[in-house]
């Protein structure tokens, strides 16, 4: 039951991120004096937002930016953390000191103001919170590779091709990166589930992406003003509640499937 | 080598590894601040004529250090307060929200554990597992929103002005007379407005206790203690609580202990959709009004904090 659940969900979502990059400019974006906090009906399915855009199309929309942009942070920090995670616990020694405490200060920060500082520092265009996310959670999968890597440096199948010779570069080609992988992807996708909430966190706080990039942060914050329009953040947060639910519960599934002991 | 001596041994060297990652910690905060783009004509003439060049920077730096060492953080940009007499005016506040939170947390999330843990694979459990693993993905900061809707706007309107108040910490006419209202009347009042970001705040976490009160309350419960326990005819009651539970709490508070860190770490975002008058709104005002010194102080607490 679970699984079909799961299927079900994300086949919606990846639809839905898919069809958001054929929206028009026009359905999402245009302005009307007119419309302005129009309840839902069946003009317009989520109602108006204080422009009177349609909050049918933009909640489309921003749910599809809303996962693109979470995906593309997802998958540097995941190539940089596991990188440097592979390396350190491969190597070992002072690369290998030097990275945990670079970890150990980066990760003693509470995240999130790990990534306000980041935010603040940077220019504000909205890709700054991409580089947050990247720079907050690569620690936390650098640090769960090297594990991984470590117990399987000592195994003997490892102790055995390099005792017949093999080379540093094709023992962990060969033998450890497939054997990490299962790790790996699980992390990826709980991740990719903190990552999307940290994104939206952002954009709610009105430090990420700005209004002209619908995302469903702020989205929801428009609503935050005009508390009797209800619906203003209701519907986004709805999605982006499911958004958040569909990928906890692939990593759990996918938890339970590969990788029992994380 | 005895045991004693292997702890004493391995806190001093955990309290050792403290140094370079404190150092890691100022350097990061003191340099990301340093290097970041004043936009305000003022700010960027008040830190221009300090900070000439790289040398500056890092003797700076020394600076600052020197002065943290004791308490100074020098003075807010934006009223020119002491920056640490600011944060510690802040501090009850906060402090508050998060032991609220801690306790709503436990007494909610524990018991869910036990009776999870109790009943393992009936259907209770899989439903309680539901329901939690749902709490656990709805964003906090738009439950919030949503429960002051539902709590602030329509239930009042629907039973004529009774509901929640939704931001702030303390009611406007108890801050003006406070003269006329005796202690009960405040406390009353305290509570209802810590309710709603309380119980907001700590609905993720009561998921993450009850899964590990759960997890190990079942381990606990298959122990032979446990069935002699039984056996010797105790009640189910006096079973849980007395043997079962005393024995996976130890665990459970380390857990907990574990939570704290992040706990403080995600304030931010509910005392800014609340209005809570703490150190996490006062960080998010002051990264709006590029106001350095409070940031980097603030920074640099948590940070020690989380440490700790």
């Amino acid at each position: 039951m679970k699984k079909t659940w799961m299927l079900l969900l994300s086949g919606f979502f990846i639809l839905v991120m898919l069809t958001g990059f054929f929206i028009p400019d026009k359905l999402y974006n245009s302005i009307s004096i007119t419309d302005r906090f129009k309840a839902p009906s069946e003009r317009s399915l989520f109602g108006t937002d204080p422009y009177g855009r349609d909050l049918f199309y933009r909640t489309a929309k921003a749910t599809s930016n809303t996962i693109l942009f979470s995906l593309i942070a997802v998958s540097i920090s995941v190539v940089v953390g596991f990188f440097f995670g592979l390396l350190s616990g491969y190597v070992g020694g002072f690369f290998d000191f030097l990275i945990q405490t670079i970890i150990d200060v980066m990760m003693s920060f509470p995240s999130f103001f790990l990534v306000l500082t980041i935010i603040v520092t940077m220019p504000q265009n909205g890709w700054n919170v991409v580089v947050a996310i990247v720079l907050s959670s690569w620690p936390n999968i650098a640090r769960l590779i090297r594990a991984e890597v470590i117990t399987l440096k000592n195994r003997e199948f490892i102790v055995a091709s390099k005792s017949i010779g093999a080379s540093p570069l094709r023992i962990i080609v060969f033998h450890l990166i497939p054997n990490c992988l299962n790790t790996l992807i699980v992390i990826t996708v709980l991740s990719f589930g903190t990552a999307i909430l940290v994104e939206s966190s952002l954009s709610f706080l009105s430090l990420g992406f700005k209004d002209d990039i619908p995302t469903l942060g702020n989205l929801i914050a428009l609503g935050r003003d005009v508390l009797r329009s209800w619906w203003i953040s209701f519907f986004p947060g709805v999605f982006l509640f499911l958004v958040i639910f569909t990928v906890n519960l692939s990593g759990e599934y996918l938890k339970d499937k590969l990788d029992p002991r994380l | 080598m005895d045991s004693k001596g292997q702890v004493r041994n391995y806190i001093l060297k955990k309290s050792l590894f403290i140094i370079p990652t404190i150092i890691g910690i100022t350097f990061i905060i003191f340099f990301l601040i340093n290097i970041s783009p004043p936009k305000d004509g003022a700010i960027r003439l008040l830190i221009s004529n300090k900070i000439s060049n790289m040398h500056d920077i890092i003797w700076q730096y020394f600076h600052w250090l020197k002065n943290i060492s004791h308490l100074d953080f020098g003075r807010s940009l934006r009223d020119g307060r002491d920056v640490f007499e600011k944060i510690t005016e802040r501090l009850p506040a906060t402090l508050e929200l998060n032991v609220a939170a801690l306790i709503f947390t436990i007494i909610i999330g524990i018991p869910i554990g036990i009776l999870q843990a109790y009943k393992l694979n009936s259907k209770t459990d899989k439903a309680l597992t539901f329901i939690t693993f749902f709490f656990y993905s709805i964003p906090a900061f738009w439950l919030g929103l949503i429960l002051v809707i539902l709590l602030g706007v329509i239930l009042p309107d629907l039973t004529n002005g009774f509901g929640l108040p939704t931001s702030g910490r303390r009611s406007l006419m108890l801050i003006l007379n406070p003269d006329n209202y005796n202690s009960f009347d405040i406390f009353i009042d305290r509570l209802r407005h810590i309710i709603l970001p309380a119980f907001t705040y700590s609905i993720i976490n009561i998921a993450t206790i009850a899964r590990y009160v759960r997890s190990n309350m079942a381990s606990v419960l298959k122990e032979d203690y446990i069935k002699t326990a039984r056996s010797k005819g105790l009640s189910t009651t006096k079973v849980l609580y007395k043997h079962a539970l005393r024995n996976s709490l130890i665990s459970t508070i380390t857990f907990i202990a574990f939570l704290i860190p992040n706990i403080i770490g995600s304030s931010f975002i509910i005392e800014v959709v609340f209005s809570w008058p703490g150190i996490g709104r006062l960080g998010y005002h002051s990264i709006f009004s590029r106001d350095y010194p409070v940031v980097m102080a603030i920074g640099f607490i948590i940070a020690i904090l989380t440490l700790v």
